[in-house]
């Protein structure tokens, strides 16, 4: 028995035709890169939010992270704090450990993906 | 079992009385021994005990000494685990290649990375570190440290001592600011750039020749190089064959192209963090690294992981089994010109991948382990999406199955190809579908079951083909049995948390924890010394053992056969270098070049051997190419 032998159902003629057709009107199954709309999961991990409001500056999400990618500093004093949270898309490889670390889980992960840039500063953002 | 074989060891060497203990079931761990002592009780368990499986050496640091640990299992599948040290002033120990060949890869890597001096270990290519590495450079010695070797220049500098520096500190400001003011004002980008080219020394010619082959070229042989780009698998290695006609007469191995030092790396990094490292060892078994690692920390920590993440853990360990089978295929398929297997296999690699992207948050490195359990639910919609998944493959997967079994040409291509006997596979210490291809029922899954695999018992997949075509035979029944198990996972999941707390600072001692990962066993050892870094991490994939045998499994093929034969064993190279220099076996040492540089380097290049490039009428050749 050979499995080159067709199927009952695939030896219909004309049976491919209506692919055919549909790939000729179809979009392409690429997407533009500058433009295009491109849906990740809700759940896929991509840029983390950072609330400032909440951070007590512990600096656990500093020490747990591998690629030392997340930098928070507190640029006002110990009782009236002015925190910001500085990431290295470059460096971060979008674990999510900070998130998970965060004792006031004040650190989000989102979906958000579109992080390119065409000069590596440009990769070092506030968030 | 273990209690048996401590027995007999104690009435055979009455001084190792309180020296041998049961660590946990399926350990037996004897204390450090003297070198004449654990060589007689070494040879005595494998001539006498009939232990002739090798899995590991380690090497260890201890501080004054050179601690080497040797891994040794029976037909009962207990592992013993022997030690014992050298001074680092005259670091001997004599190789037990002899004794277990699967040793060979082992003991190469105490010498690059220990400067350990084994006597007796056969001659061969250097692994891993690149070939332009400094002599009396050892990385994993813990006075070694990482920060003081520069990559570009390939030397070690000792850091200055603060008390040396008594010179002048005004008078090394001026220095320094004059130094800056020439660089900036005399040397333009341009002329910075002629400079380095000519400083650049030209490669040696002696240094440039490949490696000598292993047999000397006679009248009708024929050495060919292959690799060290892309030889079968997009992955680098070299593959010198040494050929009579078309036949294989002989063939050296050289890997170590990948090593990117991640044990040291590891040693200075926190236990969360290095879990981070663990799963990039490897793109396609990463969560049988993590899920090693996790089980090394949560075993020393002392936690049980509750019951759901272990069968969260398992649904994912099986889909990751999937897609690197259904990789496989496709590669394979690929090898042998078959590429509508490999387009279809592929395609449905992406399903899998879908899944796991949504369970874990990323398409390859998951994240879906974590210290004391795992991160992420499977939610009642997600399992759902899981069950239809698994429908489609299931369908799918039988139709390879079938076509595997039923075509002709397949059959012809794979059978015969790439033998690796029973007694080989024992005799190399071969591990996963290699080895179960050859009738052997190795897997960890079954003999030492973990996690959720104690409630759900697998059936270890085997075939008595021993060769590639029983492989992919293995591997395909194999993702038919990973289906079953992810219906049962789904259908049992108990309810509960997905973590327990695992504290920062991990209680000394040392951990052996073996994972069936897709390729096969997965040996992980880990040492902890109470501090919140581990003191020594080791990664033994299952490609490093199945190495051994590949000479083996090439010698008296045929050279059209020989990237389907490295393909089947489903080679991981950076699992096994575990560790990348940029600079690796570049004969231009140390030198990493722009585009510009690279033209005219190679301008240069044409030069010195009398070819002037500008010479060259680039409209004649057109002309005649029309």
């Amino acid at each position: 028995m050979s499995i080159f032998k067709p199927k009952p159902g695939r030896t219909q003629p004309g049976r491919i035709s209506g692919a055919a057709v549909h790939n000729l009107f179809s979009h392409p199954a690429t997407i533009k890169y500058i433009g295009g709309k491109y849906t990740l999961d809700k759940r896929c991990r991509g840029l983390i939010k950072y609330d400032p409001l909440q951070c007590i500056g512990c600096g656990l999400c500093m020490k747990d992270c591998p690629t030392g990618a997340i930098t928070i500093v507190n640029k006002g004093t110990k009782q009236d704090r002015d925190m910001h949270a500085y990431l290295d898309t470059g460096k971060c490889i979008f674990c999510g450990q900070c998130a998970d670390t965060c004792p006031k889980k004040d650190i989000v992960v989102t979906s958000e993906s579109d992080l390119s840039n065409f000069s590596r500063d440009g990769l070092k953002i506030e968030l | 079992m273990e209690n048996e074989l401590v027995s007999a060891l104690i009435t055979q060497f009455p001084e190792l009385e309180g020296k041998v203990t049961v660590s946990k079931p399926m350990r037996v761990s004897v204390d450090w021994l003297p070198q004449d002592l654990f060589l007689k009780v070494i040879y005595w368990l494998h001539d006498e005990q009939k232990l002739t499986k090798g899995h590991n050496v380690i090497g260890t640091d201890e501080g004054e000494n050179l601690g080497f640990i040797y891994m040794i299992s029976g037909p009962d599948q207990v592992i013993v685990i022997l030690r014992t040290t050298a001074p680092k002033s005259d670091p001997r120990v004599p190789s037990l290649s002899g004794l277990y060949k699967s040793f060979v890869l082992f003991e190469r890597e105490l010498c690059d990375l220990f400067g350990a001096q084994v006597t007796g270990l056969p001659s061969g290519p250097r692994y891993p570190l690149p070939d332009n590495w400094p002599k009396e450079q050892w990385p994993l010695r813990k006075e070694w440290k990482p920060e003081n070797f520069d990559r570009q220049t390939m030397t070690y500098h000792e850091p200055a001592q603060p008390a040396a520096t008594t010179a002048d500190p005004q008078q090394a400001a001026v220095e320094a600011k004059t130094e800056a003011l020439l660089e900036t004002v005399e040397l333009g980008e341009e002329a910075k750039t002629a400079t380095a080219y000519v400083n650049q020394p030209l490669p040696d010619a002696a240094a440039a020749k490949p490696p000598a082959p292993a047999h000397p070229e006679g009248d009708n042989l024929i050495t060919v190089p292959i690799g060290p780009q892309h030889p079968s698998l997009d992955e680098p290695s070299t593959f010198t064959i040494t050929l009579e006609g078309e036949k294989v007469e002989g063939a050296v191995i050289g890997i170590g192209y990948n090593h990117r030092g991640l044990e040291k790396a590891c040693e200075s990094r926190t236990y969360v963090q290095d879990l981070y490292i663990i799963e990039r060892v490897c793109g396609i078994c990463s969560h049988a690294h993590t899920t090693a690692y996790c089980m090394c920390v949560e075993q020393l920590a002392g936690v049980t992981v509750p019951p759901r993440a272990e069968y969260i853990r398992l649904i994912v360990g099986e889909m990751e089994r999937l897609h690197s089978h259904l990789l496989w295929l496709g590669v394979a398929g690929h090898e042998i010109g078959f590429d509508t297997l490999f387009m279809m296999s592929w395609r449905d690699r992406e399903r899998v991948l879908d899944i796991l992207t949504v369970l874990g948050g990323n398409r390859i490195n998951y994240g879906i382990n974590c210290l004391g359990g795992v991160r992420r639910d499977i939610d009642p919609g997600l399992a759902q999406d899981i069950l239809k998944t698994m429908d489609f493959l299931e369908t799918e997967i039988e139709y390879y199955l079938k076509l595997a079994e039923t075509d002709s040409t397949l059959a012809a291509r794979l059978a015969g190809v790439g033998v690796l006997s029973k007694a080989d596979c024992l005799l190399y210490g071969a591990a996963g579908p290699v080895a179960r291809a050859a009738g052997i029922a190795d897997d960890v899954r079954q003999i030492e079951p973990y996690g959720a695999y104690r409630d759900i018992p697998v059936r270890v997949v085997t075939d008595d083909h021993a060769d590639v075509f029983g492989r992919t035979l293995v591997r395909i029944k194999e993702m038919l049995e990973s289906i079953r198990l992810i219906r049962e996972a789904l259908r049992l999941l108990p309810e509960g948390p997905l973590t327990v707390r695992v504290p920062r600072r991990i209680p000394a001692g040392e951990a052996i924890i073996r994972v069936e990962a897709p390729r096969g066993e997965d040996l992980h050892y880990l040492r902890a010394t109470g501090t919140d870094m581990p003191d020594r991490v080791r990664v033994r994939a299952p490609t490093e053992c199945n190495w051994h045998g590949m000479q083996h499994m090439l010698e008296g093929g045929y050279l059209s056969d020989v990237p389907i034969t490295i393909a089947a064993i489903d080679p991981c190279y950076s699992c096994t270098d575990r560790a990348i220099s940029l600079t690796g076996h570049s004969s231009l040492s140390g030198e990493v070049l722009d585009w510009k540089q690279l033209r005219e380097y190679s301008l240069q290049w044409y030069r010195q051997r009398g070819v002037d490039p500008s010479r060259i009428d680039v409209s004649d050749a057109a002309a005649r190419a029309d």
